[in-house]
């Protein structure tokens, strides 16, 4: 396509496929395309991810419910000569910072706290601006869509701690961490976000632009 | 059908759908989406060499790196040394099966299943054969990508590290450096690949 005339490959009747990017020409009559598979890797060809909005938006509230939980219960317990001590989320970052230990309970603070909660609102903006004018330009959407998608799996760093701190520290009575409940709830709503960004379609975003 | 343009020539955007030509790229330039600055694809140099090389080097990485002792560390005169897998073995041994075989897959069965898909597409296209699986198993793989959380648990490692350090004293094994080492390769892979021109590869040769 030269100069000014842009066309999407929906409107020039192609549909390219999403895992290898081949383009497969399909003709109006085949519009239901839903059992065809793409000729050179194999998978469902899909003009636009199927029911995108409905899925991402029962996947986000789903990661939002999950969040509940993962912030209610422990995460872990410490039992230190026998005397448990039960730690959330939010109580263990606090007590790490009142350790002075600033740039673990920063980067925990991070990867627990702000990276979900910017992800349910990325996620929530995306949908609502689907059909919506918004303030941001359709590029900058597409950059925190993809922004999002990156540093999504970053919040498991917390699970990793946890679970290295329960192999570590277990000196039979004197000292011993064990897993929380918290953290069955946080690496779920960890995989739910996750696949709430994966089956969210950002071409969506370009569609209705005249 | 109505085939005017030959579809090879034309690239769809993945990030909004807009067809652009493709042009042959000078070495190491980026060709992006006019419309939303998506990364379309690149010539990167030595593009099957590169990336074979690399493959080989985390699975060396990767067998030193769950062979050797992970970490040790002493209290009060005790001693404890874990593998890497040690964190998910045990929380699948103190009642959290489930979580205990999500973290197994993403740092250890996820990466694995991964380079081995990396060699069964590059062997063959390095050694310009033709590859009927490859396919399936670069599509495989590309699913696969974001549940591998190698980098992730290397961090999670290091903060925990930073947590005991006050209370005890700590020794880092052979199979910390590998699985550094391993996370650096992997990375690295991931940057010395262009996936567009990896499909269009294989698309060649079958």
């Amino acid at each position: 396509m030269s100069g000014k005339d842009e066309i999407s490959a929906r409107a020039a009747g192609f549909v390219a496929c999403t895992i290898c990017g081949k383009l497969h020409r399909i003709l109006q009559n085949q519009l239901d395309i839903r059992y065809v598979r793409c000729v050179q890797c194999g998978a469902k060809l899909h003009s636009r991810k199927p029911h995108s909005l409905q899925r991402t938006w029962a996947l986000l509230l789903t990661g939002i419910l999950l969040y509940v939980p993962a912030n209610i219960y422990p995460i872990m317990i410490t039992r230190d000569l026998g005397r448990p001590e039960e730690n959330t989320i939010i109580s263990g970052i606090i007590a790490l910072w009142n350790l002075d230990a600033y740039l673990v309970a920063g980067v925990i603070f991070v990867a627990s706290v702000v990276v979900p909660i910017m992800k349910f609102l990325v996620i929530l903006y995306l949908l609502l601006s689907v059909h919506r004018k918004s303030p941001l330009a359709r590029k900058q959407k597409v950059r925190l869509y993809h922004i999002t998608e990156f540093i999504g799996p970053w919040s498991m760093v917390d699970i990793f701690v946890m679970a290295l701190l329960v192999a570590l520290v277990n000196m039979g009575g004197i000292a011993s961490v064990e897993p929380g409940m918290a953290a069955v709830a946080f690496a779920a709503m960890v995989g739910v976000t996750m696949l709430a960004i994966m089956v969210f379609d950002p071409r969506l975003l370009w569609d209705n632009e005249r | 059908m109505d085939c005017r343009i030959p579809e090879h020539e034309l690239i769809a955007c993945p990030g909004c759908d807009l067809l652009h030509h493709t042009v042959v790229l000078p070495l190491g330039a980026r060709a992006e989406c006019r419309r939303c600055g998506y990364r379309l694809y690149t010539q990167k140099p030595q593009g099957i060499e590169r990336p074979l090389a690399l493959t080989l080097a985390a699975f060396v990485f990767f067998v030193l790196a769950n062979t050797f002792p992970f970490i040790a560390i002493e209290i009060q005169g005790i001693t404890r040394e874990i593998s890497v897998l040690s964190a998910a073995i045990e929380l699948y041994h103190q009642g959290m099966p489930g979580l205990g075989i999500l973290a197994s897959a993403v740092i250890f069965v996820f990466p694995l299943l991964q380079l081995a898909g990396m060699l069964t597409v590059l062997v063959p296209l390095y050694t310009d054969r033709a590859n009927i699986t490859g396919c399936k198993t670069l599509r495989f793989v590309s699913i696969l990508a974001p549940w591998s959380m190698m980098e992730i648990y290397l961090l999670g490692v290091l903060v925990s590290l930073v947590k005991l350090a006050t209370y005890a004293h700590v020794t880092l094994g052979v199979a910390f450096w590998s699985f550094a080492a391993l996370v650096i390769t992997n990375t690295w892979i991931t940057y010395s690949i262009d996936r567009h021109d990896l499909w269009r590869r294989l698309e060649s040769l079958s």
